[in-house]
């Protein structure tokens, strides 16, 4: 095979998990042993028995030779009971070593890493990947020791009984591997076909549901089934071609056996007329035989299961060799309620994509609140992340109280922020533990404190299990706006010294919201605040408003001087206010409405699992 | 082998995860799929038939070279015995070949009919339906569902009657050989299918556990990928590997179970196997020894004892197989049992009215029950005629293109294209005479002349003259020199623009009575916009056209203008009429006017989109 140059590339990788469990190894292959050892007494008891039936045995001898087979059998059932648990336990055990390993190492990778790869894929690896790789190291590890031994020892045993017969009775073993190594290519390429294939047949449906809407008006449906049909057409041929092989190597391993018994019948049958052989041994022969049938049709299998396992090991490895690209340092900061941050000359793009953010020059005084207004794609919500570390700058750097950020450990730098991000994204547990996601020691007296300033605490109490409600439970599901206000829970609660509301707030109607900023305000009097917002009544009282556009600082100032200077921010505040006006008295009522709609999308509710999204917005 | 771990679709979290029983009505509705390959499926069990049989004569064969030509010491009859033997090798082996091609042959093509159903199923589904469901857990019933079911056919319905045919075969022969010894043999076969039954029931629970902590650990990981920035910003790695190692160790003992179960079972049939070799030695030996029987006898008894066990432990360990693809066959009935909400009636009516004329009489309407989005809405386009509806995000102006096609169905009140009741239309007819071109230009990947024409066969001069009329010149220029570019996924190597020409382009080749224009939000740069409303001019010369606008400054040349607010139409005129009023639309337009270097900013991101 190919793989004879350097065996296994990728699934050397395993070789420290199987180190750890050598003992595992080691006491599996003794059970293999063992376990081929006790049954392959068994042909050689019938021989012995039928042979001295053909000499007159007595009842008692015939009782002695079944129950020595019983014996045998028994031994050795014990002993494959051993060798599966063992064997087939370790790939569980190592399985789940691997999988541990490797969520601990993909959830330290840094955002970019996740950018760039979709949860799915992600997913993938480390299900299905991870099943191939299993597959090796259980059933092709157990089913490989046990093929060679049996063949091995099976070879001994016929040899010592007669050596000719043995040789030519092992006659389709090189016709076998033959067939193995001609077909096994061949599948694999056959194989890879049809994954292609496959692959297509699913991007044509994935698109043909995405476009559903241009399908149906266009009337386009016969025309469509019609092209899915062929596509559909040209996979079950792929598959065909893959089965002439598939069927022609699964009926070339059985029809061996079966030449192996018809060597024994002529050629043995001759030998037993010669007086060479007795019938008894040619019995024994049989039965041997009949133990190889097994382990030569495994050998196919065993192949194409490594064959699958390199690939998958492959896919697993280039997460795995994913170093994290953003990395702490050592530096800690002195324990302070608030922080004071500046943004020198920072830069940001996605690689070599258009600039997101362009020469940002900010200093944010510790205890101070400052608003950051602008359109969508101006780079707001990048500026916050860069903040967070959740990407680094490509250019300038960003210090918080006089130390660059990125001398700090990630942790402790992050322990100083309390994010709200626009998504109200919440995990699939009960409320009071998504609560404590930001401050794992609070008490429930800190959960209801933290729910009341977030306004949510009476909806909690709504709840049939208040607290210890589960998100995501039959019947239970948050709106927008209530997703959003957990969410402000959730980091109010850790008391952090800069508050960070990325748009926060935009599914809660504008009463509520004014409402929670004063409370807000009020209780991180002193502290730091950024607020990421569109509407004027939310940042109009902020210490300072930074208009971003096409990622420059394009105004700066208070709400009175930048509405004096008439630029983008005013014409802002112009139009906001006509709307205003043009909403009415009700407008609360409707914002409300919509909130609680929100989630799903106003006008046409495309997928619910919209506001989990984790990155939407600015990018 | 272990086929206990097969790839598990990574929605797990929906999947069912209960234990499906192999029920009557499921495999009916199956066996329905496949009705039309009897003959395929009558030949695959005949070669299975054939294949067991022919299986079933080499020990007899042996057994008769032992006792009439090896003992005898003739060795004619040996050699010719064993020509017989290789004959039917060769026969054996052609049988083995074609049964295993016609068996997958057979599943092939039922998986390629069933594929096709769903396929042509989810053509007729409402588009609420998808608004509920995502797109990926349909196209897990499309995809690995159907792959599932398959080994139903591969290891299931056929392979049963070949064990059935074996198991009942080799039963005659024993006792066709010697009745006593036969009965004495199969003294372990009750022991046998007691522990069959009791290793059935345990491995059954033991995998509906296993199924549950799939689901929860794919939930987990699903969850966790996607927040993967609140974990790091919230300094959770640690906890959360914590909270994914309980997953995952659960995930592992509940395998665990099911190899402890397999390791137990497995010694106890090779056990009872030897049991049987066991007895057959000593009562039959005994028989030898009294002469009662031959010794060929003896030796076709054991190695058909070996052969009987084989298919009963098969069948166990099929069970789960078997499980798990009548699971996939539940959730893909389910699906094709979803009746479309939205279809043709049986006798469509026929349009009295003029062509292209639209009305819209107190129409009512909430995607969800209690939420009205339209509040009684009523107007009449006339044919020709070309009608903005503007109005405030949310005030339901999109919804309105949904109904007229019937995407989704009024509350109350009725639309009437033509003068018939839109629900009166055959669904066809009515969209055919409707063109839309929405808020995001949809494409598919393919060339231009794909995403022109679709796949209805339109002529090339007609796709090269639409684009050529939108003003896409680059494009056309493309399509002429070389369409087998790609333009990618959803239409992404093309630009926002680009992609805003191509489906003009598309409605204008198709060439509708009735055209709807809901007006793209996503900013283009000045060029392309300048472009695109020459395309629009175009495109609404001389059809009844009703354009929903996100900006006024595209609707001036509408003859007339619809304003919406709150799911009611409040304002109704040309736009001098409606400035001059100085109402809603006056407003609109003074923020709008002001805001033109700056369009849409603040309308997009505070609100939802309409």
């Amino acid at each position: 095979m190919r793989l004879t140059l350097q065996p296994f590339p990728y699934l050397r990788a395993l070789a420290p998990y199987l180190r750890a469990h050598r003992g595992d190894l080691v006491w599996g292959t003794v059970w293999v042993l063992l376990k081929s050892a006790a049954i392959l007494v068994v042909p050689w008891i019938l021989k012995h028995g039928i042979d001295r039936l053909q000499a007159g045995a007595t009842p008692r001898e015939l009782l002695y030779h079944a129950l020595a087979i019983v014996a045998a059998a028994g031994i050795s059932g014990v002993f494959l009971y051993f060798m599966r648990w063992v064997l087939i336990g370790l790939s569980r055990k190592v399985e789940y070593e691997v999988r541990r390993d490797f969520f601990d190492h993909l959830v330290r990778l840094s955002t970019p890493f996740f950018l760039r790869h979709r949860t799915g894929d992600l997913m993938a690896r480390a299900t299905n990947d991870l099943n191939a790789v299993r597959d090796v190291l259980g059933p092709a590890i157990m089913y490989g020791l046990n093929t060679t031994v049996t063949v091995i020892a099976s070879a001994i045993l016929m040899v010592r009984l007669d050596p000719v017969l043995a040789l030519a009775s092992m006659a389709p073993v090189p016709v076998l591997a033959y067939a193995v190594a001609r077909f096994a290519r061949e599948m694999q390429d056959r194989s890879i076909e049809v994954q292609d294939e496959y692959g297509r047949l699913s991007n044509a449906a994935q698109e043909n549901l995405a476009g559903m809407r241009v399908v149906q008006t266009y009337g386009q449906e016969a025309a469509e089934s019609a092209h899915f049909s062929e596509s559909s057409r040209v996979y079950l041929d792929k598959n065909m071609a893959l089965v002439q092989y598939r069927a022609l190597f699964t009926s070339t391993t059985s029809v061996l056996a079966g030449v192996g018994t018809l060597v024994l019948l002529w050629l043995g049958g001759a030998r037993v007329i010669e007086g060479k052989v007795t019938i008894g041994e040619l019995v024994a022969f049989l039965g041997y035989l009949s133990q190889l049938t097994w382990p030569f049709i495994s050998i196919g299998w065993i192949i194409s299961v490594i064959q699958r396992g390199e690939a998958a090991m492959k896919r697993m490895l280039e997460v795995w060799r994913q170093e994290p690209e953003i990395v702490g340092g050592t530096r800690t900061l002195p324990h302070a309620p608030s922080r004071a941050l500046s943004f020198r000359n920072v830069s940001f793009r996605y690689g070599s994509g258009p600039w997101v953010l362009r020469d940002v020059d900010l200093e944010i005084p510790a205890g101070s609140t400052l608003a950051i207004v602008g359109r969508t794609a101006s780079g707001k919500t990048s500026l916050v992340n860069l903040l967070s570390r959740l990407q680094d700058p490509t250019e300038g750097r960003i210090e918080i109280d006089g130390a660059p950020i990125d001398e700090l450990p990630l942790t402790h730098l992050r322990d100083q922020i309390g994010m709200v991000p626009q998504d109200g994204f919440l995990f699939s547990d009960t409320l009071a533990n998504n609560l404590r996601f930001g401050k794992e020691d609070a008490t429930d007296e800190e959960l209801w404190n933290a729910l009341e300033l977030a306004r949510m605490a009476s909806d909690v109490r709504d709840f049939p299990k208040g607290l210890e409600t589960r998100i995501g439970e039959r019947g239970i599901t948050l709106s927008g706006g209530q997703r959003q206000r957990m969410t402000l829970a959730r980091a109010l609660l850790r008391e952090p010294p800069i508050l960070i509301l990325d748009d926060a707030l935009s599914a809660v109607d504008k009463v509520t919201e004014e409402a929670l900023l004063g409370t807000i305000r009020q209780v991180r009097e002193g502290r730091t605040l950024l607020l990421i917002a569109h509407r004027i009544s939310t940042v109009r009282q902020a210490d300072r408003i930074v208009v971003l556009q096409a990622g420059r600082i394009a105004e700066s100032g208070t709400h009175d001087e930048l509405v004096e200077m008439g630029g983008i921010y005013a014409d802002m505040a112009r139009r906001q206010a006509l709307s205003d006006a043009l909403e009415g008295d009700t407008a609360g009522d409707e914002a409300s409405a919509g909130s609680e709609r929100g989630a799903a999308g106003n006008g046409a509710p495309r997928s619910s699992t919209a506001h989990n999204s984790p990155s939407g917005g600015d990018r | 082998m272990s086929r206990l771990g097969r790839p598990s679709p990574h929605a797990a979290g929906e999947e069912t995860a209960g234990t499906p029983k192999l029920d009557h009505r499921l495999t009916k509705r199956l066996l329905a799929f496949v009705g039309p390959y009897k003959a395929l499926l009558f030949v695959s069990i005949l070669l299975l038939l054939l294949t067991s049989l022919v299986d079933l004569v080499f020990p007899l064969l042996v057994a008769k070279g032992i006792d009439d030509y090896i003992r005898p010491g003739d060795m004619r009859g040996l050699v010719h015995i064993s020509i017989l033997f290789l004959v039917l090798l060769g026969v054996s082996y052609g049988i083995r070949y074609a049964h295993l091609y016609y068996t997958q042959l057979l599943g092939q093509r039922v998986m390629h009919d069933m594929r096709n159903e769903i396929f042509a199923h989810l053509q007729r589904l409402h588009i609420g339906y998808f608004d509920r469901n995502p797109v990926g857990r349909v196209m897990t019933r499309l995809t690995s569902d159907v792959e599932t079911l398959n080994q139903l056919f591969t290891s299931g319905i056929v392979s049963i009657f070949g064990d059935v045919v074996t198991l009942i075969g080799i039963t005659s022969i024993l006792f066709y050989l010697d009745v006593r010894l036969a009965l004495v043999t199969m003294t372990v076969v009750p022991l046998l299918f007691l522990a069959s039954a009791v290793f059935r029931n345990k491995v059954r629970k033991a995998f509906a556990e296993v199924r549950i902590q799939v689901a929860k650990m794919n939930a987990f990981l699903q969850e966790n990928l996607s927040g993967i920035s609140l974990v790091h910003l919230f300094n959770r790695e640690e906890r959360h590997s914590e909270k994914f190692d309980e997953n995952n160790a659960a995930h592992r003992d509940a395998y665990l179970q099911t190899v402890f179960l397999y390791s137990v079972f497995f010694p106890v049939v090779t056990f009872l196997e030897s049991g049987a070799s066991a007895l057959i030695l000593w009562y039959g030996g005994g028989q030898f020894l009294q002469d009662a029987i031959t010794l060929g006898s003896l030796v076709a008894f054991i190695q058909y004892s070996e052969r009987f066990f084989r298919p009963i432990r098969d069948l166990s360990e099929r069970y789960n197989v078997l499980q798990g693809a009548m699971a996939a066959s539940e959730r893909i009935f389910e699906l094709l049992d979803t009746e479309p909400a939205i279809v043709s009636p049986g006798t469509p009516g026929t349009a009295p009215g003029p062509s292209g004329e639209v009305v819209f009489d107190e129409v009512r309407f909430g995607y969800v029950p209690g939420e009205e989005v339209l509040r009684g809405i009523s107007f009449r386009i006339r044919p020709g005629e070309s009608v903005a509806v503007v109005g405030h995000t949310g005030a339901g102006k999109t919804t309105i293109t949904g109904l007229l096609t019937r995407f989704y169905d009024v509350d109350s009140g009725a639309i009437r294209i033509d003068g018939l009741d839109v629900k009166e239309w055959d669904l066809d007819a009515l969209r055919s005479r409707i063109g839309i071109v929405q808020q995001e230009s949809f494409l598919f990947s393919g060339g231009l002349a794909l995403n022109v024409g679709l796949r209805k066969g339109l002529p090339r001069e007609r796709i090269e003259w639409a684009l050529e009329t939108v003003g896409a010149d680059a494009l056309l220029s493309r399509l002429r020199t070389d369409d087998s570019v790609d333009v990618g996924e959803r239409g992404n190597l093309l630009s926002l623009g680009e992609r805003q020409l191509v489906s003009f382009a598309r409605a204008l080749a198709h060439d509708p009575p009735i055209l709807l224009l809901d007006e793209a939000t996503a900013s283009v740069d000045t060029e392309t916009e300048q472009r695109i409303r020459r395309a629009l001019e175009v495109l609404l010369e001389g059809r009844t056209s009703l354009v929903i606008a996100h900006r006024l400054s595209t609707i001036r040349h509408v003859d007339r203008i619809l304003v919406l607010h709150k799911g009611q139409l409040v304002e109704e005129g040309t736009h001098e009429e409606l400035l001059a009023r100085g109402g809603l639309y006056a407003r609109y337009y003074e923020l709008e006017y002001r805001g033109q270097e700056e369009p849409d900013d603040v309308h997009a991101g505070a609100g939802t989109p309409s």
